[in-house]
């Protein structure tokens, strides 16, 4: 029987939070945003797609988080010859012992809880294209056969900027499952002071697990069970109709610069996120704020910039910044 | 959710709170605003009122500040009952708690079906927003238009005291040509010289007579001036027309005295005759003959020569009178041959002549005085330095009538050359009819005789006197003058036929066909 949401819930989900999040800075040094966006993705239940040069930190933080909860963890490195099967599992002949022989189905490195797609933009899109039903159904299909991945299920991805050599850029299929994308960039002097006197001295920093599997679930169901007004609800339509270029009320950076906008999993991370972002603030309810901290990581990957955008240099977060400066909160003035 | 959570009412009270104060703002916002709006139509309408020229422009510069106050009640009453929005207010305590939209989601979800939730989110609501008074939620502020109010106000102060009135337009009337003390002055010099005529006799001298002091009456009375000098005009058309019918010879008898100034014996006859008793003048003559056919008076040579002359005289100054004129030359002749019988005999025709004329040379004396009378105040009235005229009797006036002064037009508004309308000074008292003024020629002197008629004279009105110059010749110059203009510059072809067709239309018809291509 799970928790119904109260004083003592929220109180928990704060500590929780707070207890995995003072865990992972034991290691990584600096990146609080990121690994605000990175957790309150994981506790909304999305996958996370972490973007950024090489060298910056992005495995070591997901190797961070698995290691702070206890969960089963795995890695897949993604590589131009890495195949489908290598990532789903694949049936294989066992001797049994009976003497014969029999397939057996041997589950791939997705079937964990917490599965780290390191460079998935290294891989081909054939392959990319194997973890699409595990990270939306959370299964994988072999050999005519459905198996359920464990719960929870998160897959954190990293890739690096698709203008660096030997990448593929990822299918909008594949992107639009991730439930936020997080842009890691370089550090700033004070950060990397930290990072120098924790990694080039012999200082062992021990990771200890601070979550278990059944804490994480609570959480989840605690997020779901925040109340969300209808005018918020109507601002994030609002939002997310904006980033459409054949909207009306879309502003003219929008219809101007983007090509596809925003699909309807774009406006329930966005609700879900900011339903995190509420229980961290001790709300039972959520608010405009709340949507618009988590516009940028919710949106930026799912809207499809046009070739002139493109051009001028554009980025999503920029038209995300006129949409919401664009977009008035119902009954703003009084 | 079919019953009300406690939270619920508390929250409904906290609205209703909120809905007051917005409703205060409300009242207060379209009240400035109705206002505002209120002066900016009194302003429009005064200067649309100014800007027209209407009638209305007074009443409606000071009616019309009436639109401020009118406008404000209407704008108070409409902020009344203006819809208020509950998510609006709620957010905005929310804003003045820094509650996060906890109060507006706790509205909003009031009748959600997860009542624990909804609970939750109540109090947790409740609780934030409990310290925050409506009026930090919703201070009220002087509305942005308030700092407009003003403008109208001052433009409308402005408009009421710089802007035309009716009243003060009337001040620049045209002012009289006359003022009524020149009136008076005009009625009294008329009213002394009417005393100081003769007594009227006949019907037709009391009827002028009661004329002129009606023209008395109308001076006083300060009347137009272009009135006056008609009532002059009449008055002088109906004198004319009385000498006409009188038949007396148009002569002056007193200026005929004054001529006769060398002859002491007939120094009597012209003092009689300076004083206008032409009965007594006859008499004297009569007597004066009698006394030379009797050898009482004796003439010497010098004698006979100055009433020689001084009949020669009196014949010029008669000239208009063919009998008078004819005795005073036999007088003449008879004084120059110093026939003292013959002169006698000359002296009693003049003497009969003058003694059947006399009734009427006083009656003609009566009308003419009553012209130079009239011819007096009229030359006064056109007179524009009326009282320093020397010819009229003040200074200024060059001595013709029209001057420059006190009588110029004083209007621009009105104009022409009729009599009256500021152009008196250029009236010369000819008739006050526009025919006047029509300047075609007269026929004079056509002659019937057999055949088509080519001679006759052409007169103009103001000249009364034949053209030297018969059509023929004229129609020849005329043809001269249009070829000497044509060599000047090129006539295009169809206005040459058009002179062509001209000059033939008007060419005599004795005239040579040559002259007719001068429009070639």
């Amino acid at each position: 029987m799970t928790q119904e949401i109260s004083r003592t819930a929220i109180g928990e989900f704060q500590q929780r939070f707070s207890r995995l999040r003072s865990e992972i800075g034991k290691r990584i040094v600096g990146y609080e945003a990121v690994i605000d966006q990175v957790l309150t993705a994981m506790f909304a239940g999305g996958h996370v797609l972490l973007e950024g040069v090489p060298g910056l930190g992005k495995t070591l933080l997901v190797r961070t988080i698995s290691q702070a909860t206890d969960l089963t963890f795995h890695r897949i490195q993604f590589t131009p010859d890495l195949m489908p099967a290598d990532i789903t599992g694949t049936n294989i002949i066992f001797d049994d012992e009976h003497g014969g022989r029999t397939f057996r189905f041997q589950p791939g490195p997705i079937f964990a809880n917490l599965v780290l797609a390191d460079e998935v933009n290294r891989a081909t899109p054939k392959t990319q294209s194997a973890i699409l039903e595990a990270m939306q159904e959370q299964s994988v299909t072999v050999g005519g056969k459905t198996h359920q991945l464990p719960g929870p299920f998160w897959v954190l991805a990293t890739q690096n900027p698709i203008e660096m050599e030997g990448t593929y850029p990822l299918p909008e299929a594949q992107v639009d499952r991730f439930f936020f994308k997080v842009d890691v960039y370089p550090q700033g002097e004070e950060e990397l002071l930290g990072i120098i006197q924790r990694t080039t001295s012999d200082d062992l920093i021990q990771i200890s697990p601070v979550l278990d599997r059944q804490e994480i679930l609570d959480m989840h169901h605690t997020v779901r069970q925040v109340m969300i007004a209808d005018f918020v609800q109507r601002y994030a339509a609002r939002v997310i109709l904006a980033t459409h270029p054949t909207n009306a009320a879309a502003p003219e950076t929008t219809r101007r610069y983007v090509r596809f906008g925003v699909s309807p999993r774009g406006v329930q991370s966005l609700i879900l996120g900011a339903k995190v972002k509420a229980l961290l603030a001790g709300r039972f309810n959520v608010s405009c704020d709340d949507i618009r901290s988590v516009a940028h990581p919710a949106l930026r990957h799912r809207m499809i910039r046009s070739f002139e955008a493109e051009a001028e240099r554009i980025t999503t977060d920029t038209l995300l910044d006129n949409i919401l400066n664009h977009v008035a909160e119902p009954a703003a003035a009084a | 959710m079919s019953r009300h959570l406690p939270e619920q009412k508390s929250i409904e009270t906290i609205l209703a709170r909120l809905r007051t104060r917005q409703r205060m703002r409300n009242v207060a916002s379209s009240a400035v605003r109705g206002a505002l709006a209120g002066g900016i139509a009194a302003v429009m309408t005064s200067v649309a009122a100014i800007v027209a020229g209407a009638e209305w422009t007074t009443s409606a510069l000071w009616t019309s500040p009436a639109a401020i106050p009118v406008g404000l009640l209407v704008g108070a009453v409409v902020g009344a009952l203006l819809r208020i929005d509950t998510l609006e207010i709620a957010r905005a305590l929310d804003r003045a708690a820094g509650s996060e939209d906890r109060f507006a989601s706790a509205v909003d979800l009031a009748q959600h079906h997860r009542a624990a939730r909804v609970r939750l989110v109540l109090d947790d609501a409740l609780e934030r927003v409990s310290g925050t008074s409506e009026s930090a939620a919703l201070p009220l502020r002087a509305p942005r238009e308030l700092k407009w109010l003003p403008a109208p106000v001052v433009a409308l102060a402005l408009l009421l005291i710089f802007a035309p009135q009716p009243g003060t337009a009337a001040q620049d009337l045209p002012v009289p040509e006359l003022s009524p003390e020149d009136w008076a002055a005009l009625h009294d010099d008329l009213r002394q010289e009417l005393d100081e005529l003769d007594k009227p006799e006949s019907d037709e001298e009391r009827a002028l007579a009661e004329e002129l002091e009606k023209l008395a009456e109308l001076l006083k009375e300060n009347p137009e001036k272009k009135d006056a000098l008609a009532a002059i005009a009449r008055l002088r058309d109906q004198i004319e027309n009385q000498r006409k019918n009188l038949g007396s010879p148009d002569v002056s008898m007193r200026q005929a005295a004054a001529a006769m100034q060398s002859s002491q014996a007939l120094a009597k006859f012209a003092a009689l005759l300076s004083m206008g008793d032409y009965q007594a003048a006859a008499q004297e003559l009569e007597k004066l003959a009698e006394e030379l056919k009797n050898s009482e008076t004796q003439l010497s040579a010098e004698d006979f020569e100055a009433m020689a002359d001084d009949f020669e005289r009196l014949t010029a100054e008669l000239s208009q009178s063919d009998q008078l004129a004819a005795d005073a030359r036999q007088c003449a002749g008879a004084a120059s041959r110093m026939n003292r019988q013959e002169l006698s005999d000359a002296l009693k025709r003049l003497s009969e002549s003058m003694k059947r004329n006399a009734d009427k040379m006083r009656q003609s004396d009566k009308l003419c005085r009553s012209q130079s009378m009239l011819d007096r105040l009229q030359k006064k009235l056109s007179c524009k330095n009326q009282g320093e005229c020397k010819k009229c009797g003040n200074g200024k006036c060059n001595g013709d009538g029209n001057c420059s002064g006190a009588f110029v037009k004083r209007s621009d508004k009105k104009g022409g050359l009729k009599a009256g309308w500021g152009t008196a000074p250029q009236w010369t008292g000819g008739k006050l009819s526009d025919q006047a003024e029509t300047r075609m020629p007269e026929l004079d002197d056509a002659r019937e005789s057999s055949g088509q008629q080519n001679v006759f004279s052409v007169v103009s009105p103001d000249e009364k006197a034949r053209s030297a110059q018969d059509a023929k010749e004229l129609y020849a110059d005329m043809v001269r003058k249009a070829e000497a203009d044509l060599m000047l510059e090129t006539a295009p072809p169809a206005y040459r036929e058009y002179l062509k067709r001209y000059f033939v239309s008007i060419r005599p018809a004795d005239s040579a066909p040559a002259d007719a291509d001068a429009g070639e």
